[in-house]
């Protein structure tokens, strides 16, 4: 886990919740009688599912008409506009549309690492003798430059364009409208040797053909030759309507469910309606049919026999690429940059918006945002200092003079370490909070776990200089709770109070790594992560606030004497205390 | 080039002192910062106002106290060439290259001679231990040209990190021993995670999360990015760690630093 002890997730019960709606299949109806059974017990964080309903704070919305919080799972996000991370050029949807979701200017990323690449001039020796200038693409981390695949460019701008027309070693590739005609004019070739078959002996006009089909077609001649093949087949098929352009036909509905049918097997449906006649499949190349040819694997495993593993990719960088069939480095192209959104998103049970971000692309701000943060208390977890509270000291920033920070790495088993639990109010009313948590930790590695001040109150969050102004009695010295005997934490009392916060105790022992191991017999007993020290903690609140609260700004006369309701909430947080050292 | 001679240490010793007067600021002058040592205020006050008649608070409140915190045991070089625009933490063992400032005399218009910045750093960011921040430069007709870095406000720089990016906006938090190549942009509100390495050139986007080697976007900051909980800092809350959120206002950890 990337996340620095401590933390705090907080769960959105969204799933649980969800689940007891009447739309689910069978095997939800399992889950949801789980949940249910499961709502009496601990929420577990070593639940698998729990990775998927735990959030930072900051995460997560809060809808304020459901009184809810709203996380990523249970909000419906919409696209405002695309844009492109590296030019930061906003796309037109129309354009994302028909160029898919890539940049078509001058962005691509490498294909080796996926670093973006820089457009860089080559040198020119005789720039003198009017040599143009040559451009290349090149990766500034691993050096990968589209020189390896022999890709060169005139200008600097309009790179993709530019991509789109040359081929790996510098080699045409045809447009769509050449491939069209390309395709037309082989077909009536090959009309043509049909009827002229009988009386002549293979002519020297067959013998090119076959030399120009020595080439396997390329990816994208297979498919323009496939989408022109059944194009003609459903012109054929349909009535012509002179009202219906030809690519609308083809891209039709209609149209591809016919295409879907070829494929299907389940007739059930088809009996009801008029049988459509089935359409011929592609039969030759020029309609779109490849052959397998067994030629093209031995000669791959030649070649890997030759040039090693090193001239073939990762699954990854395959899987990058535009045509994932990729089987060697020489073939690899830029990869243009895919396309970013900005999205706004909406509560999946009342659709009000949650956050709506500003459409501008370099604009960061929001004309509306509806964080947790504002409405759900912040509750972090620290451990206790031993001794007086130490020097503020600035994570990372190590220095000599400081004492040794607490490290959360190494728990000890076994050991009461205290903990200090910190709530802080984001609102405006004062509200009680109820704490609770099992008195060991779920999971293989059973920690105990007390919080010692359970209940307790947590001030408003007011101004600032009402708190200074108002002669309040000043906040309880925190020595008070340690008893002064015994030197012990005494229960039932906060550890400290500020305005709008509260600080209280929590005692830990962790539990023992080797015991578990023992019990299992076996060596991997332990899973990752096992040794992390995590508390479920059920937070409930109990507050009053006006009934119109969010419209407190906009008439703040009549506020004073709207009428009061009592709210409660309650949410599952899980605090990352620290890893449990092993021996 | 005239720089400033090597700042006195001021006599209240401590491991990080407080620039109080015109040290690293806004328009630094060489004559400046001699006078200033002796006589803080009213020497270069009155020549404020000799050469300026409308006084411009923007310049006079770093003036009066920048509130930067600079570290004695940091390694800045070329202190005329750098601005730091107040309430900025320079740890210990930072190095600031402001000497590798760009070369190519802008086309000065009073004919003047400017003193080029190289870095300008914005207001309450923190610059950790151990990094290192050095302009970018770019070799063209074989003479290396440095080129200006600016590093906006509430920007935080984890221990141990190089930054040669041309340009960070605000709100940035860079974790510990991140590498951010030349000539990167990094726009507003983007976590960098520990130990990424940010190529030469890159351009992140406002919102994203990078990390890895070479760094790649793995995520989206969430809305609350830099919304400090509880509506106002958790204020008096003990200990400097919980008063800052990563991302959001920087001054209650410029201030705890000490």
């Amino acid at each position: 886990m990337a996340q620095s002890f401590p933390y705090t997730y907080y769960a959105c019960d969204c799933f649980d919740s969800n689940t007891t709606t009447s739309t689910k299949r069978a095997s939800q109806v399992v889950a949801a009688a789980a949940a249910t059974e499961d709502e009496e017990q601990t929420f577990d964080p070593q639940n698998p599912r729990s990775n998927y309903a735990l959030y930072p704070l900051e995460h997560l919305l809060y809808c304020e008409d459901c009184q809810q919080i709203r996380c990523p799972r249970c909000v419906l996000e919409e696209t405002l506009n695309w844009y492109c991370p590296s030019c930061l050029f906003e796309v037109p949807s129309s354009v994302v549309k028909s160029d898919g979701n890539r940049c078509t200017r001058n962005c691509f990323n490498c294909p080796i690492c996926i670093s973006p690449l820089v457009v860089n001039l080559l040198e020119n020796a005789d720039a003198d003798q009017g040599t143009p200038d040559r451009h290349i693409l090149i990766c500034p981390y691993c050096h990968w430059s589209t020189l390896e695949t022999g890709v060169e460019f005139e200008k600097h701008t309009g790179v993709y364009a530019q991509l789109a027309r040359i081929a790996n070693g510098g080699k045409h590739i045809p447009t769509s409208k050449e491939r069209d005609k390309e395709r037309e004019r082989r077909k009536e070739l090959e009309a043509r040797q049909r009827d002229s078959k009988n009386p002549l002996s293979p002519s020297s006009e067959t013998a090119a053909v076959e030399t120009e089909a020595r080439e396997p077609p390329s990816r994208d001649d297979l498919f323009s030759n496939l989408a022109a093949f059944y194009k003609s087949q459903l012109e054929a098929q349909t009535p012509a309507n002179p009202f219906s352009p030809g690519e609308m036909n083809f891209s039709s509905p209609s149209a591809y469910s016919r295409i879907m049918n070829l494929y299907s097997t389940n007739t059930a449906k088809k009996q009801k309606r008029v049988k459509p006649t089935p359409m011929r499949e592609a039969a030759s190349e020029l309609e779109g049919l490849v052959i397998y040819d067994p030629a093209s694997d031995s000669a791959a495993i030649e070649r890997i026999k030759r040039d090693g593993w090193n001239s073939t990719l990762s699954p990854t960088q395959k899987l990058a690429q535009t045509n994932p069939h990729l089987q060697f480095a020489d073939e690899l192209r830029p990869i243009p940059t895919l396309l970013c959104t900005k999205r706004s998103k909406r509560c999946r049970s009342c659709r009000h918006i949650l956050s709506k971000p500003e459409s501008k692309i370099t604009s960061t701000r929001y004309k509306i945002k509806l964080l947790a943060l504002n409405h759900i208390p912040r509750l972090s977890i620290r451990a206790l200092p031993p001794t007086n509270p130490p020097i503020p000291s600035i994570p990372g920033g190590s220095t000599a003079s400081q004492p040794q920070p607490f490290n959360y790495n190494t728990l000890r088993s076994g050991i009461p370490t205290h903990f200090l639990l910190h709530l802080s109010n984001p609102l405006f009313d004062p509200i009680r909070v109820t704490l609770a948590t099992s008195s060991t930790t779920p999971g293989k590695v059973q920690s105990r776990v007390t919080i010692l001040c359970p209940q307790f109150d947590v001030g408003a969050n007011t101004d600032v200089w009402d708190d200074a102004l108002s002669s309040s009695p000043a906040p309880m010295a925190r020595r008070s709770t340690i008893n002064a005997e015994t030197g012990q934490i005494e229960a039932g009392k906060i550890w400290d109070k500020g305005r709008n916060w509260t600080s209280v105790a929590i005692e830990v022992v962790p539990g023992f790594l080797a015991d578990l191991k023992n019990v299992s017999g076996e060596e991997d007993g332990l899973d990752e992560d096992d040794d992390l020290l995590e508390i479920p903690i059920f937070v409930r609140l109990e507050f009053e606030a006006d009934v119109h609260a969010e419209e407190r700004g906009l008439s703040d006369s009549r506020g004073s004497k709207a009428e009061r309701e009592s709210r409660e909430q309650a949410f599952w947080t899980v605090v990352g205390a620290g890893r449990i050292a092993g021996r | 080039m005239s720089r400033p001679a090597a700042r006195k240490v001021a006599p209240k010793g401590e491991y990080i002192e407080t620039v109080r007067n015109l040290h690293l600021d806004q328009h630094p002058k060489p004559q400046d910062s001699n006078i200033s040592k002796t006589l803080p205020f009213l020497t270069t006050f009155s020549l404020l106002l000799v050469t300026s008649p409308i006084v411009q608070p923007p310049f006079l409140i770093p003036f009066q106290d920048s509130g930067n915190k600079v570290s004695r045991r940091s390694a800045i070089t070329g202190t005329a060439n750098i601005t730091l625009g107040g309430r900025t933490v320079i740890m210990a063992d930072v190095q600031l290259r402001g000497d590798l400032h760009p070369t190519r005399s802008a086309p000065s218009q009073s004919g003047k001679d400017v003193t080029p910045t190289s870095i300008s750093i914005g207001r309450c960011t923190v610059i950790s231990t151990g990094s290192v921040v050095k302009p970018p430069s770019r070799i063209s007709r074989g003479v290396v040209h440095y080129y200006p870095m600016k590093i906006g406000d509430n920007v935080f720089v984890g221990p141990n990190s190089t930054i040669q990016a041309i340009s960070i906006s605000s709100h940035v938090h860079i974790g510990a021993n991140v590498v951010v190549g030349p000539f990167a942009i990094i726009k507003e509100n983007v976590k960098i995670l520990p130990r990424a390495v940010v190529p030469a050139n890159m351009v992140i986007a406002s919102g994203s999360v990078v990390g890895g080697q070479p760094a790649r976007v793995v995520g989206e900051v969430g809305e609350g990015w830099g919304v400090s909980g509880g509506g106002g800092l958790g204020v008096g809350a003990g200990w400097g760690e919980d008063k800052w959120v990563e991302g959001g206002d920087l001054r209650e950890l410029v201030r705890s630093i000490r």
